[in-house]
């Protein structure tokens, strides 16, 4: 390399890296803004890192090219040889005394740090179960039950738009988190904080937001085919917001918990089809006061039937059914002719496998 | 100097021999037991797996290089399944046949030769030890044609590698792979331990040992740690995958948690067990270069001796968001570890102060190792809290780091490596002009690829995700990062033009052209199947230079002394 330009590079370096440390200051060093309150600790123990870990690299980064452009042969040089120095033994002390007393401050401090994001409270605000699974997620609300006992649910579906978990700001949240296949993990980046979903494990940690928006998250632990999918959103409310939607969530929940908009009568041909010891369907509708068929697809060679029961008890109970169709193997189709039913909400079985198969039976317009 | 009338090396006509003059040329490739010939096909297979790997890599920047795209290459279109096998067999092949292999080529060749050794202790042994490697490759690769290879990651973490979610074959040649490549590594280790404690030259103390030795040493140790650690529990993951075993599966009362922990006892060490023999090239470069001894002998000593104890306790820091481990002492094992770190890097450095720093290929490939070790080093401390770990594990914040110690530093060094002993093994010098194109080339490609890792990961972006949503503001880094790595592609084919070239028209320099230190250059080059006909008197830690330059020996001598009789 040309002389004239190497000797000013030790300068040039040094103000490429005050430019740089100048541009990373403006911008939070580099990390997301943080929006929970164990966000803001976990930022400013990045910032302390991050200033420290830059002047160490400053400084030896370039010592290590002021060593190497200073001290290098040049063309005017003789072959005597340089001062043959073997080492120090006080510089070995003091380089490595001083890097040991910076490790124990940063130790310290990340003790607080891990300290503070790693306790949970036996009496959060609010808790919330995240199920994880092969690739999506589903949370739920396990202090918000519906009338038949299940929680409150935003469930994620593979394919389409991500699920949005909506909770209140300022309050302290406890997330569990669960898997039933492989390990995924809860990562929300602007919370600064992921801890893994573990399946054996139940992982609890505290959140809380402290500011109102839409954040993102996805899992950060590869989770197989469509793992770069597995995204959802975390929509952070008022705690008047959060109540509003919580009533009219629960409100849709209850209307779909008891057949709700999608199980209504459609005419007088209802059809079911029977597969793996299952029904395809959870909840058939026939209109009310006039007869109605049902067309039985038995897909598979087992005895099955389709039988219309008053509740849910009374076909162990042995009551006598509404209705009760032939049983036959399959694969076979069947019609059967179903008399009249007064309006009412109503219970189908197999009688054959009446634990596994089973579902609600709507006759008219069932209310509610 | 300990050269003789009677060159065996050399044809009747002169030339240089490749081979061992005593057997037919291709028969001599598979019956060899001579360790120069062996790390010859050491490397050159690690070379031709690092070609394989470095276009896995730019197959998986390409397909990253854009927001929402799903990459279509001619008989290639980079599904999600693609993707995921991409990420897991280029990581495979680049750590266990790349560097791995191109390490004990290092060793091989060198710690013969450096402690005055006619062959490694168990030839034989070593010829099995590199047989091993193609037929582990070969088994990994097989899966391409037995329904997929892996999909799981290097890490293949179960229950995602169990048998319910990885079906199929991919998986199962995987373990298999890792096993004989495992074993091939555990026996390679007893070779150097035992070559360098009983094979020594009369002279040669430990204490006069080059440190790239001691590190092959140290390195050897780690690796009959964790590797037979690994094996076993890969052979459990075997065992639940085909035999209805239970050790993973949470579902049967297994623990997943367990299997994270056997694969980072191995897994971390490994880490040190690839950059430990690349620092010991470095601590010979640097040196020779400067015209000065390694400043801190000893301290390097104790460093590597220190770095490879606490190897063996930080293993969890790969854990600290699974919830199940002890965050704040794999911190402090973490931490700590830096200091014998930051012990060699402060060295190095002081080795180069006073000095007459010879520009060449070498050496400024060494620097540069120095420059983006640190990068690498510094950033490693984020991860070390813990606390800050928990946003930054996963994410791309991590894979800039380990690319900057395992690519970046661990390229320099071996380039650094191979510019500086390409005239022991050949009689010819690398193209220098070649050389000093690729050292900028380099230079400017790795950091272009694997800073905007750091800021991608600060905002978010998780690892090993085939592509991500538009609007996010990580399209441009992701450019920027792909854009860099055809670079870093350059640099290495530029240095395989060189090797070609210099090869058959490279400058015949004489048997010492750098005026080194160390018992290798006593010898001819390329070095006679017997290595030595004479060897220097052996009375420092750098017997050749000490020979040629009487008037240091005293200087030299004196510090032997104090270095021999006091244990710090």
């Amino acid at each position: 390399m040309p002389r004239s330009k190497t000797r000013r590079s030790p300068v040039a370096y040094g103000l490429g890296i005050l430019g740089l440390a100048a541009l990373l200051a403006g911008c939070g060093a580099g990390q997301v803004e943080p929006v929970t309150e164990q966000g803001n600790g976990l930022h400013g123990l990045y910032l302390i890192v991050f200033w420290m870990g830059f002047a160490i690299f400053a400084i030896v980064e370039i010592a290590i090219f002021y060593m190497a452009i200073r001290y290098r042969r040049r063309k005017q040089d003789d072959e005597s040889l340089p001062p043959q120095i073997h080492g120090n033994d006080k510089l070995e002390i003091l380089w490595t005394t001083i890097p040991a007393i910076i490790v124990i401050v940063l130790f310290v401090l990340s003790w607080i740090q891990i300290t503070n994001v790693q306790e949970v409270s036996a009496d959060p605000g609010m808790r919330v179960e995240v199920q994880g699974f092969q690739w999506q997620w589903t949370f739920s609300y396990p202090d918000e039950t519906l009338s038949n006992g299940e929680p409150v649910q935003v469930a994620g579906v593979l394919g389409e738009a991500p699920p949005t978990l909506v909770v209140p700001v300022d309050t302290v949240i406890q997330m569990s988190l669960k898997s039933e296949d492989v390990i995924h993990s809860f990562y929300i980046p602007q919370a600064l904080y992921k801890l893994d979903v573990v399946p054996g494990l139940d992982n609890k940690f505290d959140i809380t937001f402290d500011e109102v928006g839409r954040f993102r998250g996805q899992c950060a632990e590869l989770c197989g085919l469509s793992h770069a999918q597995m995204v959802f959103f975390v929509e952070v409310v008022t705690q008047d917001d959060f109540r509003a939607w919580m009533t009219k969530t629960r409100t849709a929940a209850e209307r779909e918990a008891s057949g709700g908009d999608k199980c209504k009568p459609e005419g007088t041909k209802v059809e079911v089809a029977a597969k793996n010891v299952k029904f395809d369907k959870e909840c058939l509708a026939a209109p009310a006061g006039t007869p109605f068929q049902i067309v039985f697809d038995n897909q598979e060679a087992i005895d099955h039937n389709v039988a219309i029961y008053q509740s849910e008890e009374a076909q162990p109970a042995g009551e006598a059914a509404l209705f009760q169709g032939e049983i036959f193997k399959g694969p076979k189709e069947v019609t059967y002719d179903v008399d009249p039913i007064p309006a009412g909400k109503y219970y189908f079985v197999c009688d054959v496998h009446p634990t596994a198969m089973k579902g609600t039976f709507n006759i008219g317009e069932p209310e509610g | 100097m300990a050269t003789t009338e009677v060159r065996p090396d050399l044809t009747p006509s002169g030339e240089i021999r490749v081979m061992s003059p005593y057997r037919a040329k291709w028969l001599g490739w598979f019956t060899t037991t001579d360790h120069k010939q062996i790390a010859k096909m050491y490397a050159v297979t690690a070379f031709f797996f690092l070609l394989v790997g470095g276009t896995m890599a730019l197959i998986i920047r390409t397909q990253l290089a854009a927001p929402e795209q799903t990459l279509s290459l001619p008989g290639l279109e980079v599904t999600e399944q693609v993707y995921n096998e991409l990420l897991t067999m280029h990581a495979t092949v680049m750590v266990f046949l790349f560097l791995t292999p191109m390490l004990a080529a290092f060793g091989n060749y060198f710690v013969p030769l450096q402690i005055g050794a006619a062959d490694m202790a168990f030839p034989r042994v070593n010829a099995f030890s590199y047989w091993m490697v193609p037929m582990g490759g070969i088994v990994l690769f097989l899966s391409y044609f037995t329904g997929g290879p892996a999909a799981a990651g290097w890490t293949s973490y179960s229950p995602l590698a169990g048998p319910q979610f990885s079906p199929g074959n991919g998986v199962n040649l995987w373990i298999g792979a890792l096993a004989i490549l495992g074993i091939s590594s555990t026996l390679g280790a007893i070779n150097f331990i035992v070559t360098i404690l009983k094979l020594r030259a009369p002279g040669m103390t430990m204490l006069r040992m080059p440190i790239f030795c001691w590190n092959m040493l140290i390195q050897s140790i780690l690796i009959l740690f964790s590797f037979p650690v690994v094996t076993a529990g890969l052979l459990l993951l075997w065992i639940d995958r085909n035999l209805g075993g239970a050790f993973f599966d949470p579902a049967n009362g297994g623990n997943v948690i367990l299997y994270q922990h056997i694969f980072w006892y191995f897994g971390h060490p490994e880490v040190y067990i690839l950059i430990l023999p690349l620092m010991g090239v470095i601590s010979e470069v640097i040196p020779v270069f400067s015209r000065k001894p390694l400043f801190g002998y000893k301290a390097f000593v104790y460093a590597t001796l220190s770095i490879a104890a606490l190897g063996t306790a930080v293993w969890a820091h790969h854990m600290f968001t699974t919830g199940a481990i002890d965050v704040k002492f794999f911190a402090a094992t973490s931490f700590l570890i830096s200091i014998p770190t930051g012990v060699k890097m402060f060295n190095w450095t002081a080795t180069m102060y006073k000095g007459k720093i010879w520009w060449n290929s070498s050496m400024l490939h060494a620097i540069g190792f120095l420059s983006m070790f640190l990068i690498g080093g510094i950033t490693g401390i984020f991860n070390a809290t813990g606390a800050i770990d928990f946003a930054i594990h996963d994410t791309y914040f991590v894979v800039g780091h380990f690319h900057y110690v395992l690519v970046s530093a661990a390229l320099f060094a071996m380039f650094a490596g191979l510019f500086y002993w390409f005239p022991k093994m050949t009689g010819r010098k690398l193209s220098e002009r070649l050389g000093i194109a690729q050292v900028i080339i380099l230079f400017i490609g790795v950091n272009m690829t694997f800073f905007p890792q750091f800021a991608l990961g600060l905002q978010g972006m998780p690892r090993r995700i085939q592509t991500y949503a538009d609007g996010l503001g990580w399209g441009w880094l992701n450019m920027l990062s792909t854009t860099g790595s055809f670079l870093v592609g350059t640099a290495v084919l530029l240095f395989v033009i060189n090797f070609f070239w210099s090869r058959k028209r490279g400058e015949i320099v004489g048997d010492n052209p750098w005026d080194a230190y160390t018992l290798e250059w006593a010898t001819t080059s390329p070095p006679p199947y017997y290595n030595f006909d004479a060897l220097p008197p052996i009375r420092t830690e750098r017997p050749v230079f000490d020979t040629n330059h009487p008037d240091v020996l005293a200087e030299d001598e004196e510090y032997d002394r104090r270095v021999s009789s006091h244990p710090l």
